[in-house]
């Protein structure tokens, strides 16, 4: 090893090494005076005592070669300013893609990552194997029965959520989604306080402590701590002082809260036992493990420890049917709170994303960086010939083929470098667009994150090596002697650049098809008969959950908008598409039949424009209606019933009722999935959520401002919250809408990227064959030849790769459409259309140069020889 | 006429010591023995090859011994051009320390 690191840092001209015998001999002496380990000693002292001033000898001589080629590179940059114009816009797009898409990752990743005792804290998973799905929101006395029985359980933290609480300070009312803690939650994760007392305030069940936003929100500029809010739970109110208030939630936390008040309130809004209730499924559980503690040993003894519990519980309640069926076959399992983000697709209850997103946005990232390290690639050679007499003289004065390669990569790296600088800009414009389309709250400020920057400077390293050498070894490999003697001719574009084309022209006609097919399959979804009409549908949500309250106040909205003239018509429901959805199961000779169910009022189906098959809509005639229904006929389908009306179903536990009619079939879930059996049925003393409005389409903004009026006239408590009904449809499909303008994007801007090299390219191919030209127009070339003579083989290249992507684009846009019940039929334009404009594109670009040289007199090309 | 280095003359002169057995590790050994200390040999060949530039030296290999790990050694031999030298060195130290009255180097 040292004998190596001799002979690295002692290069003998000689090859006999002379030196190294001597040192030997030394050795030898030594190692007779003192032994062989001392000797060994000596030896590697001397051996690590020469690295430092190798290093240095070595710096201190490149450097000068580098300042040479640092120079070379910049005039040559100077002279070709169209190509490096090319290089550096294309590579600086592509880089600022990568920039965005990598802050996108990193903050995907760093999901949870700030509490410190993120390794120790689990999320309790509640597997439900009777509905088959898996969720988070268990029986609220779990936690604390899993820590009297494991001692590994340093401690706990439950999170309830309560939605659509009014809380009001002065004449501020807002809506909120409150939080009721564990005073522990403070403690296990690591929010950060701003003010006051939060650790301590979480103990008292009559304080509140609130984020930085939601305190300005009410507050203003006043100083919160020691003010009153007053909260509203159905119609209970409580006073809660403000005791402190945290710092705002970061944005990369999976758990969320405005407002936290303590879990033992739970009493005091439900009923005075509701904190040990196993049936509800209301509560976040996350357990603290000690040091040391084993997940998996909790996890195998959790079902064991809790059953007795659940089963003594439901044993004082066996009324509660499904309910119980359901809760009997839940088991649980625990979660790192590091998975929970990246890592939980099959498990409801926190928002989620999911690892493939960031792959396939990383994936386009790299590919738009690959366009223009392409263009780079096919410049450089495209310009071998210009630059062949330089590499030939330095060849000459002794330059070896690694120190050209050398010099082309620094010249690559310094492009990468400049473009980096463009590319970082370019990215701080567009992070406001990338935001959108993310759902991200990235700052610039994480631009300049150490990692960030250490990973910037490897990207930089990596293009420059990659984009310089292909076109050093090119160039290393000219002939000496043919260069000088002007006999130097470049082959015309070589089979290598042709197949750079190819590939950069397949990545963007494939990104083309995508985004065309999906905004066609969006467009195709935004036009779906959905079997009623969603235009002009208000949605006003009624904030009121209990069942006789809900129908007065919805009783007493629909006769203060009785006299309004723009409104057409008005009914109610308890569930609303992306609102909220009831499920309800058919029991069908064995076989499960699921049902969406929901409760309406009268006019439900005028309202909404449903359009009855056979029998009757509700009405105030039939005092029976409580226990008619209407169903679809998809159910009827399902059912096998030849006469529904009049037959009677029976849904879950609840008692039987009579089909009075059936109506077309009608989505009110995503068009991904097929449409489902339904049933509308009309129950008085249960709760109504939402009224629905449809009004006139002429001046909307006014008749909103008058139903908040009446709203507010009405009531006093609640704020006026609203939206449209085909607004909440469309959420269905922000997913999709997100990546369609992600995709659309990237074509945009690949297409670009690879425009720019085909006009760089004819660049270079017209100055090379100027000559050629001047000879052709005199022999009477017209001048269409000419321009065919340029154009005609850009344009097959992009046919040629047209043909490579149809097949591949194809395939995987059909697999795309599988996620989708409905799908279009897109046919065979979404895959012409991208190669016709791509061809074109390149036609004309190419053609924009080329006819400058067509044009020219050739006596001009001609005459300097 | 140029005025060596230190080091060069102390090299020149144990080189000339050596005679015919001038190799830079017995150069190493010979200037422990005159200067008492032990000299890297980083510092030994350099100015050995910075001895060859300017031609006080010259060099020519000897054979192959086993004991040097079968490399050859390298012998240095005084030049006709680097003994003028040595000598005029020689006839400069001479007068300067023959007035050198022996107190003033004692006073401190």
């Amino acid at each position: 090893m040292a004998v190596w690191l001799l002979k690295r840092f002692f290069p003998d001209k000689t090859g006999l090494y002379t030196q190294l015998g001597d040192i030997d001999e030394a050795f030898n002496t030594i190692a007779k005076r003192k032994g062989n380990f001392a000797a060994q000693a000596w030896y590697w002292i001397m051996a690590i005592r020469s690295i430092p001033y190798s290093i240095l000898r070595i710096l201190a001589w490149s450097s000068t070669m580098m300042r040479n080629y640092l120079k070379i590179a910049l005039r040559n940059m100077r002279k070709y300013k169209t190509g490096s114009f090319i290089n550096v816009a294309g590579l600086s797009l592509g880089l600022a893609f990568c920039v965005l898409i990598y802050l996108f990752i990193s903050d995907e990743l760093s999901f949870d990552r700030f509490h410190e005792k993120a390794d120790s804290i689990y999320s309790i998973v509640i597997n439900d194997h009777f509905y088959e799905y898996s969720h988070r929101h268990g029986p609220v006395p779990l936690a604390p029965v899993l820590k009297d029985h494991f001692p590994e359980i340093e401690s706990f933290a439950r999170l309830v959520r309560e939605i659509n609480v009014p809380v009001k300070y002065n004449d501020n009312i807002f809506n909120e989604r409150i939080c009721m803690a564990d005073p522990e939650f403070l403690e296990i994760f690591s929010f950060r306080p701003k003010k006051g007392n939060p650790g301590s305030a979480l103990h008292s069940d009559s304080s509140v402590v609130l984020t930085q936003n939601t305190a300005n929100k009410y507050f203003g500029n006043e100083d919160p701590i020691g003010k009153v809010l007053l909260f509203t739970f159905g119609e209970k109110q409580k006073p809660f002082v403000v005791d402190g208030i945290m710092e705002n939630v970061p944005s990369n936390s999976s758990i969320n809260f405005s407002i936290l008040i303590n879990i033992d309130n739970l009493n005091f809004i439900y009923s005075s036992n509701s904190i040990d209730d196993w049936r509800g499924r209301s509560a976040q559980s996350y357990l603290l493990l000690k040091k040391q503690a084993d997940p998996a040993h909790i996890e195998n003894r959790m079902l064991g420890i809790v059953k007795p519990y659940r089963s003594a519980f439901y044993e004082t309640r066996r009324n509660y049917g499904s309910l119980v069926k359901s809760g009997e076959t839940i088991t649980y399992s625990l979660q790192n709170l590091k998975d929970i983000h990246l890592n939980s697709s099959n498990i409801a209850g926190l928002p989620r994303s999911d690892i493939r997103r960031s792959y396939i946005l990383g994936a386009i990232a790299l590919l738009i960086l690959l366009i223009a390290v392409i263009n780079f690639i096919n410049m450089s050679i495209g310009r071998a010939s210009l630059r062949a007499r330089e590499v030939s003289v330095r060849k000459m004065l002794g330059a070896g083929r690694k120190q050209l390669v050398h010099q082309f990569w620094i010249e690559s790296v310094c492009t990468a470098l400049i473009s980096i600088v463009l590319g970082l800009c370019i990215a701080v414009l567009m992070l406001p667009i990338f935001n959108t389309l993310s759902i991200k709250n990235l700052t610039v400020y994480s631009l300049f994150h150490l990692n960030s920057i250490v990973v910037f400077l490897l990207l930089i390293v990596a293009v420059g090596i990659l984009a310089g050498s292909f076109p050093a070894l090119v160039m290393a490999n000219f002939n000496l002697t043919d260069v000088l003697r002007g006999k130097f001719k470049l082959r015309r574009k070589n089979l290598f650049t042709k197949i750079l084309i190819i590939l950069q022209f397949s990545i963007s006609i494939f990104l083309l098809v995508a985004s065309i097919i999906m905004s066609r399959q969006i467009r195709f979804l935004k036009n779906y008969d959905l079997g009623f009409d969603k235009e002009g549908i208000l949605i006003v949500d009624l904030q009121e959950r209990h069942n006789t309250r809900s129908q007065e106040l919805f009783k007493l909205f629909k006769e203060s908008l009785q006299s309004h003239t723009a409104v057409k018509s008005v009914s109610g429901c308890m569930s609303s598409p992306n609102r909220t959805d009831v499920y309800g199961m058919i029991d069908n000779q064995g076989k499960k039949i699921y049902v969406y169910e929901n409760r309406v009022h009268y006019d439900y189906l005028k309202t909404m424009k449903i359009n009855l098959i056979e029998g009757r809509d509700f009405s105030s005639a039939f005092s029976s209606d409580i226990s008619s229904v209407i169903v679809n006929q998809k159910l009827v389908d399902v059912l096998g019933l030849e006469q529904p009306i009049g037959k009677t179903i029976k849904i879950g536990p609840e008692p039987p009722l009579t089909i009075i009619g059936v109506v077309k079939n009608f989505h009110y879930s995503s068009l991904k999935e097929e449409v489902k059996p339904a049933a509308l049925n009309m129950d008085p003393t249960l709760g109504l959520f939402y009224a629905v409005v449809r009004i006139s389409a002429a001046n909307i903004g006014e008749t909103i401002t008058d139903l908040k009026e009446r709203w507010e006239e009405i009531q006093s408590v609640r704020p006026f919250e609203y939206s449209f009904l085909d607004d909440d449809i469309q959420l269905f499909y922000t997913d999709e809408n997100r990546w369609n303008a992600i995709v659309g994007y990237s074509s945009f801007f690949t297409i670009l990227i690879a425009c720019m090299g085909v006009f760089g390219l004819t660049l270079i191919t017209v100055n090379n064959r100027v000559k050629e030209i001047g000879i052709r127009k005199i022999l009477g070339a017209s001048l269409l030849s000419i321009l065919k003579l340029v154009t005609s083989e850009f344009v097959i290249l992009v046919l040629i790769a047209n043909i490579i992507v149809w097949p591949l684009a194809w395939a995987v846009m059909n697999k795309w459409l599988q996620n989708f019940a409905f799908r279009v039929d897109f046919g065979i334009w979404p895959l012409l259309i991208p190669g016709i404009i791509t061809a074109l594109i390149a036609l004309l670009t190419s053609c924009g140069y080329s006819l400058k040289a067509a044009i020219a007199n050739p006596a001009d090309s001609l005459r300097y020889e | 006429m140029k005025l060596l280095s230190r080091t060069e003359e102390l090299l020149l002169n144990s080189i000339l010591r050596l005679e015919e057995n001038a190799y830079a590790f017995m150069i190493r050994e010979k200037l422990k023995e005159i200067t008492g200390k032990t000299w890297a040999f980083g510092a030994i060949f350099i100015s050995l090859d910075r001895l060859e530039k300017k031609r006080y030296v010259e060099s020519f290999l000897g054979n192959e011994t086993p004991e040097r790990g079968g490399r050859r050694k390298r012998f240095y031999k005084v030049t006709s051009y680097g003994l003028k030298t040595l000598a005029e060195i020689r006839k400069i130290d001479q007068a300067m320390w023959k007035d050198l009255p022996v107190y003033l180097l004692e006073k401190e």
